[in-house]
């Protein structure tokens, strides 16, 4: 089994694993974890869209680098306060670089589900071809035998 | 194939629909302009079913079926089993009575909906009594047991994991142990070395 990818969320992580015939969903909410599984042969679609919850996260760790940082700029010593305002800016700016989350919806025979199965939006391609390559290919129709060849019946007596 | 877009609901995979292509590609929706990428496969009729063939004279039959000819044998018991009995879970062959006691006993990973993480739950007794320190006494018992009850679960969930959580556990258990003989025995030994 092949860990495909993972996505981080407040109550645990959504790994996603791609197994022989299936893919499994290992959806952890504190201590237990919950598999689904999506067979190959049944999917029917995936599709990968970006989300918006880069800039809510920004917010968030905006607020709490900016937050201590004015708490601690209070005391006498301001070398803590510096340090913690760089090391949240570089936070940002890393996170920011990594560019926009992204939502899927996978869509099987029998059900459809939908979360982060890439957890950024530039891993979208490379999860989807990851995908890809383990689909059972379609068996081709049987085809009708070759025709002889012109150079062939000119060689023929 | 008509998939809706996921921003708009509009069908987003007519083109696909049209020229028949398959495998990854990123598109466009036609009416809101918002970018996806999507896998979309051919709606192909599903593969026919396996038939089993008719026994001829001399060939091994099904345990369940004497008329037909055994394709496989059972991974777990043995028994010959035709195409139709076989039931194909990874690597392994079943047949179904293997597959239904299995199942009743929770025993077959691939089968299995949930697990209970106890190499997490001990990894956070072990630690997390450092945030209200008088819970060391109910952690200790805790990791105890599930370190030894548990012990061989992390190897069994679906998808297997290390035992560490169990030992950094017990360090965070026995640090404060630790401390204390070092307070005690660290004086004494300095008072009998003079």
């Amino acid at each position: 089994m092949t860990r495909l990818s993972r996505a981080h969320r407040w109550l645990g992580p959504l790994t996603w694993y791609l197994a022989d015939d299936h893919l499994l969903a290992a959806d952890q909410v504190g201590f237990t974890v919950r598999y689904r599984r999506v067979f190959y042969a049944d999917l029917r679609s995936v599709v990968i869209w970006p989300d918006q919850q880069l800039w809510v996260r920004l917010g968030i760790e905006a607020l709490a680098t900016l937050l201590p940082a004015l708490i601690l700029f209070l005391f006498p010593w301001h070398g803590p306060a510096k340090a913690w305002l760089g090391t949240g800016t570089l936070w940002m700016l890393a996170d920011g670089a990594r560019g926009p989350n992204a939502t899927a919806r996978i869509d099987s025979v029998h059900s459809a589900i939908q979360g982060p199965l890439a957890p950024r939006w530039r891993d979208a391609e490379r999860i989807l071809a990851a995908v890809e390559a383990r689909l059972p290919r379609p068996a081709l129709p049987p085809s009708a035998p070759a025709a002889p060849s012109a150079a062939v019946e000119v060689a023929q007596p | 194939m008509a998939v809706p877009c996921p921003q708009c609901g509009q069908a987003l995979a007519q083109s696909v629909a049209s020229d028949e292509r398959e495998g990854a590609r990123r598109t466009e929706c036609a009416y809101c302009g918002k970018p996806s990428w999507m896998l979309v496969r051919s709606a192909a009729a599903p593969p026919a079913g396996e038939r089993a063939a008719a026994a001829l004279g001399g060939a091994a039959t099904c345990f369940f079926h004497s008329e037909h000819e055994a394709s496989q044998a059972c991974s777990h018991c043995g028994r010959f089993v035709c195409a139709l009995c076989d039931l194909t879970l990874g690597a392994e062959h079943s047949c179904p009575t293997c597959f239904e006691q299995q199942l009743r006993a929770g025993a077959m990973a691939s089968l299995r909906q949930r697990d209970v993480l106890y190499d997490s739950i001990a990894l956070w007794a072990g630690l997390g009594w450092i945030l209200v320190y008088f819970t060391w006494i109910f952690a200790l018992p805790a990791v105890g047991y599930l370190s030894i009850a548990k012990w061989r679960a992390p190897r069994q969930y679906v998808v297997p994991r290390g035992r560490w959580r169990y030992a950094v556990a017990w360090l965070g258990i026995l640090f404060p142990i630790g401390v204390v003989a070092a307070v005690i025995l660290i004086p004494a030994m300095a008072r009998g070395a003079r």
